[in-house]
């Protein structure tokens, strides 16, 4: 700062300044003080005016003497004789004699004052009579104007020298009096710019100091919103209400946000966010002690202080209501959706960060779960998501390790009773936790990416495998819907027939009719290549999810599974059995074989060789088990047919799209 | 006390017994001290009484010597202490009517001397003697001023101790 250098170099000069004062000061007042010893021993008129006294006393008493003859006056005569010579004795030394040394008049005529004094001495000593006294009196006469003479002299003396002193003393007074007056003006100057210091630097410290709290205000909330940031959110775990004997913390995403954000923009998406953190706040920031929070994008935190534990639920719900009323933002309407998760303090788990971590977690449940929904934490949820945790991390090195391989569960001609393919299953049997089932480890795969290698890795052993099979069973291998995205199958699928030289067609792909549903044109085109290539394509589980007829005729599949739920009520349930003859007609028309999954009783057997399914496969023909055991399944299946092997399969496979 | 000391010190005067009449008979008095001491009474002092009543020295200059000359009298706390002074003050005449107020605190702060010799040589009249009050100047600065020059009043005749 400029300012304050300035600063430090005045008072460095006004320092300086007060330090010569000072010492200049001290000097006067020392010369002065010379000065005024000097007056006081120039002050000889008072001496001088006591020997005038004495003199006159000598006269008088001599004069009485001379008169009365009285012998006292003869005695204070001879005494003040005595006194007055003992007086001019000292007027010879200190300032007197120095006067007298400097004026020859005076000093002349003290020597012969002294002289007619001593002159005298036989006769004072024997003063006794007073004739003699009488002449005396005629000898002395002149003592007196002598006395006097010399006075005047060292009066006029003494004047002169006390007015030179006093015009000295003036002039070092004056000079005194600029010194101080220097001094002071200086200290007055310093202290009137110290206080223009203070004020500014006042004033930096208040500026200091707001950005201080504006610092500390950014640092515990969010500036898009206005509310507690993440920061900020463990510190607010002090309920005020005595009776609010539950903490809960609810956490908040909203569904579909950044598709609103990339779709609207930022501008919108942001205005968004603070419409909702206004709805959010009327809803949780009711009672005294409750806080929301923005966590980041488009994440929200309810600090709750409860009196009963199912209010948060009750909150929970009432927020999601709210947000799911649509918002009027720049004129245009939007609605969105939130999911929601709770975590209610327990003993084990007061701490609001500690509470924030759980019911962010049950929100990520409830979100794969279902959105909209709420979700509470318990402690088997953290179970839940750390063995998923678990299995995400291990599974990076489960196929390394080999603790993944394919089952394979063999697929039955309904109308001969021969085996005449195989699906292939992954298994994963992990080393601690043991066999891990597909319908976990498999979501676990697809969503953090391994299902890639996964499926890799199956086709490949299924074309291992496969070899191994009479040449008349087909290996069927589920491919995810990662896989066709992500554009490798075919890279992968040529990879496996070439290294293993299976003929393709008995290679069967199986996808899930998801992979239709966003965009079909994408996996259409790769399925067409992999219909190129010669491996058979398969249409699996059809009649679950967003089931649609059309799946049926976009592409020509060579098989239709149909989804085991319709075969499980088939002993009870007449619709399933119409749905799958409606299927089977479909299917018939485009040329493809269905496939019924889940038979596992005589009856339902019955049933679906009576709709003249294709192929069947479940339990009642044999579990998923390993290639060993699978061979050791058909070779006894197919010793017990009576006739000889079916035929080879129809070489139609290169049709082409029907596009 | 002060009237009584100057009518003391005019009958002194008149009746002729002066310190330089009695410097010539062996034992004249030459000291009077009255006032505030004890037994009310004035006492009076010769030479050789005040001597018996305690010695000391004091070399200084002083503004009426040349040089630095040797005093030896009695001290003037010892003094006062034999006369069992009880006031603040001492009030000092001297032969030639010259008259000075003394603090006695001055005599428990310097070692103040009621000077009977200089020089080794009793004091004549001529002399500034019998008795010169003689402060310690050159060793106390304090004291070279014109308030303590005054105070130091020669051919002292009487004290009265107020």
């Amino acid at each position: 700062m400029l300012q304050f250098v300035w600063f430090r170099q005045f008072a460095v000069v006004i320092i300086v300044v007060l330090g010569i004062a000072t010492v200049l000061h001290a000097r006067v007042v020392e010369d002065t003080a010379d000065a005024v010893r000097n007056s006081m021993r120039f002050d000889v008129s008072w001496i001088g005016a006591h020997g005038r006294i004495e003199a006159a006393q000598l006269e008088a008493y001599l004069a009485r003497y001379a008169a009365l003859g009285r012998q006292a006056d003869a005695d204070n005569t001879k005494l003040y004789y005595q006194i007055l010579l003992g007086r001019l004795d000292s007027w010879s030394v200190g300032g007197y004699g120095e006067f007298l040394a400097s004026n020859p008049e005076s000093g002349r005529a003290y020597d012969e004052l002294m002289r007619l004094l001593e002159s005298v001495d036989a006769e004072m000593s024997n003063l006794d009579s007073t004739a003699t006294a009488s002449q005396l009196l005629d000898t002395l006469a002149p003592v007196g104007a002598t006395i006097e003479k010399i006075g005047a002299e060292a009066t006029d003396s003494a004047v002169n020298k006390a007015a030179a002193i006093r015009q000295t003393l003036t002039e070092k007074q004056a000079t005194q009096h600029y010194l101080v007056v220097t001094a002071l003006a200086s200290a007055a100057i310093m202290l009137i710019v110290s206080a223009f210091q203070n004020r500014t630097l006042r004033r930096a410290h208040r500026q200091v100091g707001r950005a201080a709290d504006k610092f500390a205000y950014l640092a515990h909330h969010d500036p898009l919103t206005g509310l507690a940031n993440r920061t900020a959110f463990p510190d607010t775990n002090q309920p005020t209400d005595a009776d609010a004997s539950h903490t809960a913390v609810i956490v908040f995403d909203l569904d579909g946000f950044k598709l609103i954000n990339d779709t609207w923009g930022h501008m919108f998406g942001d205005k968004l966010l603070i419409a909702a953190a206004r709805r959010l706040e009327e809803i949780i920031s009711t009672a005294p002690g409750n806080v929301v929070a923005r966590l980041g994008g488009d994440e929200f935190a309810a600090l709750l202080h409860l009196r009963d534990k199912a209010e948060a639920q009750t909150i929970a719900d009432r927020a999601l209501e709210a947000l799911k009323r649509p918002f009027e933002i720049d004129g245009s309407s939007v609605t969105i959706s939130a999911t929601a998760g709770i975590a209610i303090s327990t003993r084990q788990n007061q701490n609001a960060r500690g509470l924030l971590e759980d019911a962010d977690l049950a929100q990520s449940e409830a979100k794969a779960r279902k959105k909209g929904s709420v979700s509470v934490y318990d402690q088997s949820l953290r179970e839940m998501v750390e063995r998923r945790l678990t299995l995400e991390n291990d599974l990076r090195d489960a196929i390394g390790k080999g603790e993944i391989t394919p089952h394979y569960q063999i697929q039955v001609d309904l109308v001969t009773g021969a085996v005449v393919g195989v699906e292939a299953l992954a298994r994963w049997h992990h080393a601690q936790l043991g066999p891990i089932p597909p319908d976990e480890f498999i979501p676990i795969a697809e969503a953090s990416g391994q299902i890639v290698d996964i499926g890799k890795h199956m086709i490949a052993c299924a074309c291992k495998d496969a070899l191994r099979l009479p040449p008349n069973v087909q290996v069927a291998v589920n491919l995810s819907v990662i896989q066709i995205m992500q554009g490798e199958i075919m890279e992968t699928t040529a990879d496996a027939l070439m290294a293993t030289r299976l003929p393709p067609d008995r290679l069967k792909l199986e996808v899930t009719e998801s992979v239709m549903m966003a965009d079909p044109k994408q996996p259409i085109a790769v399925l067409s290549e992999l219909r190129y290539l010669g491996v058979s394509l398969a249409l699996d589980d059809f009649g679950t999810g967003y089931s649609s007829l059309s799946y049926l005729t976009t592409f020509h599949w060579d098989e239709i599974k149909i989804d085991r739920a319709f075969v499980n009520d088939l002993d009870t349930d007449s619709i399933g059995l119409s749905v799958i003859e409606a299927v089977l007609v479909l299917a018939k028309k485009t040329g493809a074989k269905v496939v019924v999954e889940g038979v596992e009783t005589h009856k339902q057997l019955e049933l679906l060789q009576g709709t003249g399914c294709d192929i069947g496969q479940g339990y009642f023909f044999g579990k998923p088990v390993p290639i060993d055991m699978a061979c050791a399944q058909i070779r006894e299946i197919n010793k017990a047919l009576p006739g000889q092997p079916l035929p080879a399969r129809r070489k139609d496979k290169r049709r082409q799209c029907p596009e | 006390m002060k009237t009584i000391a100057l009518l003391f010190s005019a009958v002194l005067l008149a009746t002729g017994v002066t310190p330089f009449a009695v410097l010539a008979q062996a034992e004249a008095v030459i000291l009077t001290i009255d006032g505030a001491i004890e037994g009310g009474v004035p006492r009076d002092f010769t030479r050789s009484e005040l001597e018996a009543i305690g010695s000391g020295q004091i070399v200084t200059a002083t503004p009426w010597h040349d040089g630095s000359p040797v005093f030896e009298g009695v001290p003037m706390d010892r003094l006062l202490a034999h006369v069992g002074a009880q006031g603040t003050e001492a009030d000092v005449l001297a032969l030639n009517n010259y008259r000075t107020t003394i603090p006695l605190s001055d005599f428990s702060a310097y070692p103040v001397l009621l000077a009977l010799k200089q020089d080794g040589e009793f004091m004549s009249v001529r002399n500034k003697g019998p008795l010169f009050i003689i402060y310690p100047f050159d060793d106390f600065e304090a004291l070279r001023t014109d308030l303590y020059h005054a105070r130091s009043a020669w051919q002292v005749r009487s004290i009265t101790i107020k």
